[in-house]
């Protein structure tokens, strides 16, 4: 059975080679990276993409934005947005109510693991 | 009880504290109690017999709202307030109708109180509410400014410390192969530096901002000094294939001052330009002498600054575009400690640029007989 893809989105090239990495390991999931929304969205629209997860914080395309466009795009597809900002605040409450999840930097590994590993019922 | 004589009465008056006149019809004074004498500075033989509206309120005929400004009024009392700029008081008048028993004769009865000194108080209360209200404006401004800056200050640390701490657990959790352990212990020492670079920052702005910062006095060779930056410098222009162009004014005077913040100045004005010029551009710098002045000009062919970006540019973590600063690795306090520690030199900073796309040119003047 072919692995699902996973991309992750991120204008912080050092994270996004840091989360691939470790999100590749266990080769459970096919990571793609992707530093650029614009070019996520194309490969939401283009490639078999089982859930995304984006940072919020970004060029052009917050994270918001970017969830806005998937729900367009590809509606039920799961997205899970990261911040350094993890609080109310920081991130509007459109964004949260129609977000999947919401994954605080520095990231829990083993609990990101375990909670996309649920979200697409492996 | 004994009647009260006309002696009486007149003593009653006078131990009024408001002025008390009584006029007639033709608004001619006819009777006062001394204060009045006291009020327009004026005997009482100059206050009889004159009209009232000449010796109050400098007319040649009754103010409107003079009861007997008509004939026929019938208004029998009336209060008012009234400033009068030629004896530069305000005051309050209180007049009543007085009909002499079995007499047709009719008087108005003026009880007048210095108000002067109270709306001076009033006025004086106004303008010290103003002033703090402008005081409360500019505290809430500074507490909005705090709660900025921690807020930035805890991005700018979270930022490299997440990467830090992501890099560190892989390396902990996973077996790498040894190239990949490198990249991420080269990972780690970079944002280890970013973070010392912000820490030391923050303290300059501390020393800067509580006034606690040491300047040394030795003799400076300005044009030579900038050399020493060329280690630091020309690596990073070298990456990004800047161009770097140095016009050093010869015989440039000796100033004295201190060497190290000097250079600080300078290589934040640098980095400053290396951060917004792209691949390929040029940066120049120029060092002359103007009147009693030495000019450090740094010019960049980067991306320039709107007006409003260049308001701003030398305020604390002021980021034109947060993802432009967070790739440069800047702390976004090299304007500003450049900004204060010129100041602290006794000197000016500036920023120039004609618009977005145009470059921009960052210069700074200190004094050469003052201290740098």
């Amino acid at each position: 059975m072919a692995k699902k893809k996973i991309l992750v989105v991120d204008d912080d090239v050092e994270l996004l080679s840091i989360m691939k990495l470790d999100l590749a390991f266990d080769s459970v999931f096919e990571v793609i990276a992707c530093a650029d929304p614009f070019s996520a969205l194309e490969k939401v629209i283009t490639d078999d993409i089982a859930l995304v997860l984006t940072d919020f914080h970004m060029p052009g395309m917050n994270g918001g934005e970017l969830l806005e466009n998937i729900r367009i795009k590809k509606p039920g597809l799961p997205v899970f947005l990261f911040s350094i900002y993890y609080d109310d605040e920081a991130i509007p409450k459109h964004v949260r109510d129609k977000v999947d999840a919401i994954v605080s930097k520095p990231i829990e590994h083993e609990k990101l693991k375990n909670l996309i590993l649920k979200t697409l019922q492996v | 009880m004994k009647k009260f004589t006309e002696k009486d009465w007149q003593q009653i008056v006078s131990t009024l504290q408001e002025a008390v006149f009584v006029c007639d019809q033709d608004h001619v004074i006819r009777w006062a109690n001394p204060k009045l004498t006291e009020l327009l500075e004026k005997p009482l033989k100059e206050i009889l017999g004159k009209k009232c509206f000449h010796l109050f309120h400098a007319k040649e005929e009754p103010i409107d709202n003079c009861p007997f400004a008509k004939k026929g009024t019938k208004k029998e009392s009336q209060s008012m307030e009234i400033w009068e700029p030629h004896l530069n008081r305000h005051f309050s008048i209180n007049t009543g109708c007085f009909r002499q028993s079995g007499g047709k004769a009719v008087y108005l009865v003026h009880a007048v109180s210095d108000l002067t000194e109270a709306k001076n108080r009033e006025k004086e209360l106004v303008v010290r509410l103003e002033e703090l209200e402008e005081i409360n404006k500019g505290l809430k401004k500074i507490e909005q400014m705090k709660s900025d800056f921690v807020s930035m200050v805890s991005h700018e640390l979270r930022t490299p410390m997440t990467v830090i701490k992501e890099a560190s657990t892989l390396l902990l959790t996973r077996e790498l192969q040894v190239e990949k352990q490198k990249e991420y212990l080269q990972m780690i020492g970079k944002h280890v530096s970013r973070l010392n670079r912000l820490i030391s920052d923050l303290l300059d702005l501390s020393r800067i901002g509580t006034g606690k910062l040491v300047l040394k006095q030795e003799p400076l060779h300005v044009g030579r000094l900038v050399g020493e930056l060329s280690e630091i410098i020309f690596p990073i222009m070298q990456e990004k294939e800047i161009v770097f162009v140095q016009s050093i004014e010869k015989d440039l005077p000796l100033v004295v001052g201190d060497k190290e913040r000097f250079l600080q100045v300078v290589a934040n004005l640098i980095g400053n330009a290396i951060k917004f010029t792209p691949r390929g551009g040029e940066i120049t710098l120029i060092i002359t002498k103007e009147a009693d002045e030495i000019m450090v000009k740094v010019i960049d062919t980067g991306r320039g600054l709107t007006p409003e970006q260049l308001k701003h540019v030398f305020d604390r973590f002021y980021i034109g575009d947060e993802i432009l600063t967070r790739a440069s690795g800047g702390t976004g306090l090299g304007l500003t400690i450049a900004q204060g520690l010129v100041e602290v030199m006794g000197g000016k900073i500036w920023g120039m640029s004609e618009g977005e796309g145009k470059g921009s040119a960052f210069a700074f003047s200190l004094p050469i007989k003052g201290k740098i």
